[in-house]
């Protein structure tokens, strides 16, 4: 077992170089530790409360839900016009912020898309007073038993969908949305124009 | 003169008690103890009848459009219709498979927040209209996503979920035979070594105060097992010339080779050098 005695000896360290790293351990952890790695680093930078609707791309959820004037609207009495469904509710800080953004955009595109308030969760005097308060530019549907926002998936408030003309989720958003937020989908559900 | 009064006293008359009947009748019907007029009845009859039908028409809308869309998801209902304890048994397994989407990793039966009320309202309409268990998650499915579900689906990247735990479950079993297998291994070679050459002066017969021991002559076996196995040179011929070098640095020239070796004496000489 002695080495010969003429080849040079090389270093502790170069052995540990040279051997150090166990072939098989490496090829197992990199099995078990790069999928871990690859998911983190596609799930970085991303809200982890945004996830993609599926509802995106197929027909709405239908609904016919009475207003606060107590009319009843129906998403099928709205066909043929794009419609921005944003659900809302009192008690929901960010709504209230949002509300005065949806309320200049229902007056800027209001001849173009329909726009429709679908309030979750709430009660009707607080509706009413929050309205009187923040102001009122299009029906504020009440969605009792919250099944218009189970069928449309609603985790929260506010969220918002985008159906087009024929019927079809094209977008959704969750959260409040910003102006600039608001007229990239409705341009979009708009096709651009 | 009394003809025209005639004429016209007994008509007016006539028509003065006959609104009166009726009016008292419309007030009470059964004061008088006649049957209020059939047309009066009639009319009253129909005209709640048509408003009641009209408000029920009103409710029952939303729920034909809802029945109508969940079909048009999931299908007709595979299963009977479910009423009673066993309709709210059901609600509660369906529930306990379905994420509160409001909650922090809370199932929709678990939760009293009203976001889960609702949805166990719905799942429990669902179960009475005769959908069944996969139906009815593939219908919240259908509103949102996967994440709505408890248990995620075996396939695509949720197998790593599913296969993850036990793939890391063979391999360490592995690593613990594997290890097991080689202390085995290394306890044989060292009884091997003992029986087969005593005066080999190997280290693995040496224990660290420097005494050469053999297994015979060890009257605790196992705890001569346990020294010699530590001191063991292993078969790697480089590995092993590494271990020469480092024991010689630690306990002086010559401890390397294949002699009987041991820590310093206290004059400073090397037992067995």
């Amino acid at each position: 077992m002695t080495p010969d005695a003429s080849t040079p000896r090389p270093t502790l360290t170069q052995a540990a170089k040279k051997g150090g790293v166990n072939k098989a351990v490496l090829v197992v952890g990199l099995v078990l530790v790069l999928p871990l790695l690859l998911l983190f680093a596609a799930s970085f930078g991303s809200d982890p409360h945004a996830v993609r609707s599926p509802l995106v791309g197929r027909e709405a959820p239908p609904f016919d839900l009475v207003a606060l004037d107590g009319s009843r609207i129906s998403l099928e009495s709205l066909r043929g016009r794009p419609v921005v469904i944003n659900f809302w509710a009192t008690w929901c800080e960010p709504c209230k912020q949002e509300h005065g953004v949806l309320h200049q955009a229902s007056r800027l595109w209001g001849d173009r898309v329909q726009f429709v308030g679908v309030v979750y969760d709430d009660e009707k005097p607080k509706i009413e007073a929050f309205l009187r308060r923040y102001g009122s530019g299009y029906p504020a549907l009440i969605d009792d038993g919250g099944k218009a926002a189970i069928a449309y998936g609603v985790t929260g408030v506010p969220e918002t969908f985008f159906v087009d003309a024929e019927g079809r989720v094209v977008s959704k958003y969750n959260g409040p949305l910003s102006p600039d937020l608001l007229r990239t989908h409705v341009n979009q559900l708009l096709g651009g124009r | 003169m009394i003809r025209l009064a005639t004429r016209l006293f007994l008509p007016l008359l006539g028509a003065l008690v006959i609104a009166g009947s009726s009016i008292s009748a419309l007030a009470n019907p059964g004061a008088t103890g006649q049957a209020p007029s059939v047309a009066t009845l009639d009319t009253t009859k129909s005209g709640a009848a048509l408003d009641a039908q009209g408000a029920a028409a009103d409710e029952e809308l939303p729920r034909i459009l809802e029945r109508s869309f969940v079909a048009s998801v999931v299908g007709a209902p595979n299963a009977a219709p479910l009423a009673g304890q066993e309709l709210e048994r059901r609600t509660h397994d369906v529930g306990l498979l379905l994420r509160c989407p409001v909650c922090q990793g809370s199932s929709v039966a678990d939760s009293p927040s009203s976001t889960a009320i609702n949805m166990k309202n719905e799942v429990r309409d669902l179960l009475a209209q005769g959908y069944d268990q996969g139906q009815i998650l593939a219908w919240f499915e259908a509103s949102y996503g996967q994440f709505v579900l408890m248990q995620p689906k075996a396939e695509g990247l949720n197998l790593l979920v599913w296969l993850g735990p036990w793939a890391l479950l063979v391999l360490g079993l592995f690593l613990v035979l594997r290890q097991l297998r080689k202390l085995g291994k290394g306890d044989d070679t060292i009884a091997d070594l003992a029986d087969d050459d005593p005066a080999r002066g190997s280290p693995a017969l040496t224990s660290h105060n420097g005494a050469a021991r053999h297994p015979d002559t060890s009257s605790k076996g196992d705890q001569h097992i346990h020294t010699t196995a530590a001191d063991a040179l292993p078969h790697d011929p480089d590995l092993e010339e590494y271990l020469r070098e480092v024991r010689a640095l630690a306990y002086g020239e010559g401890s390397g080779d294949s002699k009987p070796h041991g820590p310093p004496t206290a004059d400073g000489t090397k037992e067995g050098s």
